[in-house]
């Protein structure tokens, strides 16, 4: 299930929207899809109560033992866990780790992917060879393998950036999922090299580093940036389901994954400590799933809706 | 070693320089006895003296050599034979109780394959397949203890029909002492020189050197020598997955890896009428939940782990009984007293025993343990016939704060986090910021974030930093961080077992600090004192009970009041539940790996 | 075409020995170790841990461990799981039946489902139909499979009950009773929760699939063209759009047969479903680093052949393909 993100094909890229007026059009096309709007609506909320998460009275790892597994009430609105800390406060907080593990997940997949897939498609021959059987490579490991024994190998690095072991994740996540932006950045080069644009480009003297950079990679935004928002909602999933093994987010630190590994123990006697973070990593994939769908129907002309 | 040599033989070798600190070490390190087992034996030898022999060693409780005796009293006339019953958990990985390592497998080891005796949940070993527990009384210990002559019931048979003879016991010492056997309990038994077998019920156990857990030497299980196959190849026995034949209350029908196990009474199970249980059905259940649902609608009559928040809600179940027990493990918090386990380099903030005191006097330990259902604390590892008169660790945050300003510890930028000012080892502004670590997947978190707010109330930052077991409990080689030194304050548990001599030299002798020649060494935090060393070495050559309680309680004195590398909390306690209408269970799990669950299944009956 | 298969079939020889070397370096790169299971056992003197560890060859250098493994494997012998000491093949033949029940069954169930509502949605597109499939494949791929699994025991299991017999409504553990005669609907009905659990996803996943690519085909020439030669819109539909449309979906489903042998990680831990996911947890956990060679070696074969199955069932169903590949 997890290989998912891995699978989707190459699209290439036709320099549709460009330059001016570009935003007008997609936003044309995005707006048609109300579930869309709805996603972004809800991932909006999210997003906020997560940034502003301090502004909500209880911290996420203070103690109370003496109100441990409360029901929801007035106090707390999502309850207490097994320590008396409240769920809300840890659910807010979580948030915060799963949506930054998700989204540096996404982007160091996309350095990654579109570091290779972008030197293989620009330079092609041997380079190209190499690169392409390198993906192969990463492609022929069962993902869930690789995603366990890097989460054991990096995590006990204790990677300096965040507690918890969150930039760890994200690059476990990350360097299990390059695989497919490298594939559509190199589809989508071997077209754009070829156009006059680039000739011209060359021409005038601009380096290869430059003209990748600022000449090919924003023609090659569109399919990319439908990968990648859909790419955050899988991070947050696999994130989830690492934690939930116990093998991703380390308690205290609390991700929305960990939060359910924790309710697990007590499924049956507290179930809505099983509930909420359920609820909130379903919240937050499905809209970004309708964002991203509505996107590549906003952003991705090869891609069939039938609303042509 | 070509002669055998007593422990004061032993000791004046060592003593002299003649034998190595590791081989003496190593030797110490098979030395330890049950402490009713000490207590008994001492006062048999005083009075051997005196010239009066005396019982020894093991003799149950009420004072009589018992002669087939059962674990726990025989049920009343209600037992009634007949009828099958559930056990709905996990898989465990052997059925050799040799190579077994784990709880679960141990359990269900109980229930196909038994040893010569068993420990009660007092500590003390009664005769399963012998007659009597063997004593300088009855003729079957030596006076100098380097003989243990064991008697087999008459009568005795495998599954199969074959006579069990004192010729397997001599098996089992063969194979489980065999180099390249991959036996993992294997305690004694190359102490052990030769076994004798005169007739098919004796069997003579000549030991090179005294052994004070003799007693539970073969208590784990017998192996037969038929069906079995090739020590070296133990590994890989056939017999690990079938226990075909085997001595235990029940046998192994079927193994349907990863599905079910099931067990038929064995009907050449020594006790008249038992085991009282036709089969047990074992439903391999890897979620605690469903176990515990099946236990509710009546799939499952045998619940092992209740976890503690679900013992009120069990309990209130109509169809359910719920027992308790104190559990195997022992919890504590350790400071490192090292630099990065460099035995010349003290720890730049716990290298003053001044922080360490203050760390353990801001540690409420009730409110650590809170949500455990019920707690022994314990003011030193020794407990029993050992247990020190010491003074309870006490909880003090203020002389704690004081003690960490006397030691220059101060919070000069009001950042709530103390840094040092003209401390012992640190340089002046260090953070006064410690690693707090554990092993994952158990909950060791509950009382991480405890204790890290506890610590903050008196100016010390804690940060959990938590590895999976298989790390934390790794090998030097294996990169363990508790064996290379690489922590700044542990929180985990031990098994304290049977006798403290073993796990004493493991928690505080210096010839059991991990390193590179010593890859399984388990004193982590370092404790490096000739005193201890010294202590140890008499208590662990010493039968009397008084010198090791006085050589034990020196050490528990010295360690709580100088080195403090410990702060000692408790044994938490385990809980186990079954169906009403299942009688004749009891818990014993204090004193793993003798005894766990499963010890009593014959008596297992079904009241209706 | 076989010419193909056979160079395809030859390539994946060295990409076999990369991924192998690369698993194995892996594997034992990361920290803890086989011998750590025996940490926690008092009875395991270092001594005997030093024993074991020389018994299992772990002090050897990596690369002679790898090699030794490698020998070993060419000649059939995957070696000894650390953890139970069986073969290994042994091991994994006890549990690829259960997966492979399981998976198979939750792939027939996932492709009757997802086939029709995937065309219906297709056909009826902006319909209520299309709005409510649409809805519910976003919602089924956005469950955490293991939220799902755990919220159908509490439900099915926990709380509901058989009105007739006050029993759980649905069993939650394993593929059948225990102890109960064999029937076809106690094996049906322990298949109901995990096939659930697992199933919803890919539901969600082939149907938007088939959807997208059906309506890409309803918009070609041909299909206009049936219908101005006044076919049935149902014979245009079934014949000549679902057909075209389900091609690029058996590649989707080619590929997707790795997890046959894979085993599903979560649902069978979820529904204690006697399977290799099981297995590669508990091995994964444990360092088994025999079993875990095993498996990723089998899941890495399983890929490759997929991949190969995908291209060949692609370009025998496309016509264009094969026309495209016999001309170059």
């Amino acid at each position: 299930m997890l290989d998912r993100a891995l699978e989707q094909q190459p699209v290439p890229l036709a320099a549709r929207h460009r330059q001016a007026g570009m935003l007008q059009l997609v936003w044309r096309d995005f707006r048609r899809h109300p579930m869309a709007l709805v996603g972004v609506g809800i991932l909006s909320v999210i997003t906020l109560m997560s940034i502003f998460a301090f502004l909500y009275p209880y911290d996420p790892e203070s103690v109370d033992q003496l109100n441990r597994f409360q029901p929801p009430s007035f106090q707390h609105p999502m309850g207490t866990d097994r320590s008396g800390r409240d769920v809300m406060a840890r659910i807010l907080y979580g948030g915060r780790v799963s949506l930054v593990v998700g989204i540096a997940a996404m982007a160091t997949a996309l350095v990654i992917g579109a570091a290779i897939g972008g030197i293989a498609g620009y330079y092609g021959r041997i380079l190209d060879a190499v690169l392409m059987r390198l993906t192969d490579l990463a492609l022929s490991f069962p993902s869930l393998f690789l995603l366990i024994m890097l989460s054991f190998l990096l995590r006990e690095t204790h990677l300096p950036l965040f507690q918890g072991g969150i930039a760890s994740i994200a690059l476990v996540i990350g360097l299990t999922s390059w695989m497919s932006v490298a594939r559509l950045v190199r589809a989508s080069f071997l077209v754009i090299k070829e156009q006059e644009f680039i000739t011209a480009a060359r021409a005038c003297g601009a380096s290869d580093a430059r003209i990748m950079v600022r000449h090919m990679l924003p023609n090659a935004a569109g399919p990319l940036i439908v990968n990648a928002t859909l790419g955050v909602a899988w991070a947050i999933l696999i994130e989830s389901g690492l934690s939930f093994l116990g093998f991703g987010i380390q308690p205290p630190t609390p991700s929305w994954g960990n939060i359910l590994n924790d309710a697990q123990k007590t499924l049956s006697l507290y179930p809505w400590l099983s509930i909420f973070p359920g609820l909130m990593i379903f919240l937050t994939v499905i809209a970004i799933n309708y964002i991203g769908d509505a996107l590549r129907d906003a952003l991705d002309p090869y891609h069939v809706t039938g609303r042509r | 070693m070509a002669r055998h040599a007593t422990i004061e033989e032993l000791l004046t070798l060592y003593l002299k320089g003649s034998i190595s600190r590791r081989r003496f070490a190593a030797r110490l390190a098979m030395l330890g006895l049950s402490p009713p087992a000490v207590a008994t034996l001492l006062a048999a030898c005083r009075r051997a003296e005196e010239g009066t022999p005396a019982p020894i060693v093991g003799t149950p409780p009420s004072g009589t050599a018992v002669t087939g005796a059962t674990p726990s009293p025989a049920p009343s006339g209600a037992a009634k034979r007949g009828g099958t019953i559930k056990w709905a958990d996990y898989e465990p990985n052997t059925l050799n109780p040799y190579i077994a390592s784990e709880a679960i497998a141990r359990s269900v080891i109980a229930l196909v394959n038994r040893g010569l005796v068993g420990v009660n949940p007092n500590g003390e070993a009664f005769p399963v397949l012998v007659t009597e527990i063997p004593s300088r009384e009855n003729g079957g210990l030596s006076d100098d203890g380097k003989v243990v002559t064991w008697r087999l019931k008459p009568g005795l048979k495998w599954s199969d029909g074959q006579p069990l003879t004192s010729d397997d016991i001599k098996f089992t010492w063969e194979a489980v002492r065999h180099p390249e056997s991959t036996a993992t309990q294997t305690q004694g038994f190359d102490l052990i020189e030769r076994i004798e077998t005169p007739d098919e019920l004796t069997a003579v156990v000549y030991y090179k050197e005294f052994w004070t857990p003799w007693v539970t030497q073969f208590a784990l299980g017998i192996l037969p020598r038929h069906g079995t196959g090739d020590p070296s190849q133990m590994g890989s026995w056939k017999w690990n997955r079938t226990v075909n034949p085997t001595n235990g209350p029940f046998v192994l029908e079927e193994w349907q890896a990863a599905d079910h196990m099931t067990f038929a009474r064995n009907e050449y199970w020594h006790e008249e009428g038992k085991p009282y249980l036709d089969r047990i059905l074992y439903p391999i259940t890897t979620e605690l939940e469903v176990q515990r649902q099946m236990l509710r609608t009546g799939e499952n009559d045998m619940h092992h782990w209740l976890a503690d928040e679900y013992v009120d809600e069990v309990k209130s179940w109509p169809n359910v009984t719920v027992k308790e027990g104190p559990s195997p493990y022992w919890y504590r918090v350790q400071f490192n007293l090292t630099d990065q386990g460099n035995l010349n380099k003290p720890h730049p903030i716990l290298g003053d025993v001044r922080v360490r005191r203050a760390l353990g006097l801001a540690l409420d330990r009730q409110k650590i343990l809170a949500h455990w259902k019920k707690v022994e604390f314990m003011s030193s590892m020794f407990r029993g016939p050992f247990a020190c008169d010491l003074p309870p660790y006490e909880y003090n945050p203020e002389k704690a704060k004081t003690l960490l300003e006397e030691a220059g510890w101060v919070d000069r930028d009001r950042d709530g986090i103390r840094e040092a000012h003209g401390a012992l080892y640190a340089p002046d502004g260090t953070k006064l910021s410690l690693r707090l670590s554990s092993y994952t997947g158990w909950n060791r978190e509950d009382e991480q974030v405890v204790m890290v707010e506890l610590w903050k109330a008196i100016g010390v930052e804690a940060k959990i930093q938590n590895y999976e077991p298989t790390v934390l409990y790794g090998t030097w080689g294996e990169g363990s961080p508790a064996r290379r030194g690489d922590f700044d304050i542990l929180w985990w548990d031990y098994e304290l077992g049977l006798d403290p001599q073993v796990k004493a030299e493991d928690f505080y002798a210096s010839w059991r600090i991990p390193s590179e020649q010593n890859p399984g060494g388990f004193n982590c935090t370092r404790v490096n004192d000739p005193e201890i060393d010294e202590w140890l070495r008499i208590a662990g050559s010493s039968t009397d009970i008084e010198v090791r309680r006085d050589a034990y309680c020196k050490i528990a004195k010295k360690i709580q009041e100088e080195i403090v590398n410990e702060w000692v909390f408790g044994v938490g306690y385990a809980f186990s539940a079954s169906s009403a209408r299942v009688k004749g269970w009891e818990m014993n799990e204090a004193y793993t790996p003798f005894a766990i669950f499963g010890w009593d299944a014959e008596n297992w009956y079904i009241a209706e | 075409m076989t010419r193909y298969i056979v160079i395809r079939l030859l390539q994946a020889i060295p990409l076999l020995f990369l991924v192998s070397a690369a698993v194995f370096a892996l594997i034992h790169l990361v920290p803890g170790g086989p011998m750590g299971v025996y940490g926690k056992n008092p009875n395991l003197s270092a001594e005997d841990l030093a024993r074991l560890e020389e018994k299992l060859g772990l002090n050897q250098p990596l690369y002679v461990q790898y090699l030794n493994w490698l020998t070993k494997v060419i000649r059939g012998d995957f070696g000894y799981s650390y953890d139970t000491k069986r073969p290994v093949l042994d091991e994994i033949a006890d549990r690829l039946p259960a997966t492979v029940y399981l998976m198979g069954a939750t792939f027939v169930f996932v492709l009757a489902i997802a086939i029709p509502v995937g065309a219906l949605s297709a056909a009826r597109q902006y319909s209520w139909v299309d709005v409510l499939v649409s809805t519910l494949t976003f919602a089924g791929q956005a469950i955490p499979v293991f939220w799902l699994g755990l919220m159908l025991i509490l439900l099915f299991y926990g709380w509901a009950r058989n009105p007739f017999t006050g029993e759980p409504l649905l069993p939650a553990r394993g593929m059948s009773t225990l102890g109960a005669p064999f029937s076809i609907g106690d094996y049906l009905k322990h298949l109901i929760l995990p096939m659930l659990t697992l199933g919803v996803g890919w539901i969600s996943w082939y149907s938007r699939y088939l959807r997208s690519s059906m309506l890409d085909v309803l918009h070609q020439a041909y299909i206009q063209t049936a219908r101005a030669k006044g076919l049935a819109e149902r014979t245009v539909l079934t014949r000549h759009a679902l057909k075209n449309a389900a091609i690029p979906l058996v590649t989707i489903v080619a590929l997707d047969l790795p997890t046959i042998v894979n085993g599903a990680l979560y649902t069978e831990i979820i529904f204690s479903w006697p399977g290799m996911g099981q297995l590669f947890f508990r091995a994964a956990v444990r360092r088994d680093y025999p079993i875990l060679m095993a498996m990723t070696m089998l899941s890495s074969v399983m890929i490759i052949l997929a991949n190969l199955l995908a291209d060949v069932a692609y370009a025998y169903l496309d016509p264009r393909v094969r026309y495209e590949r016999s001309s170059t």
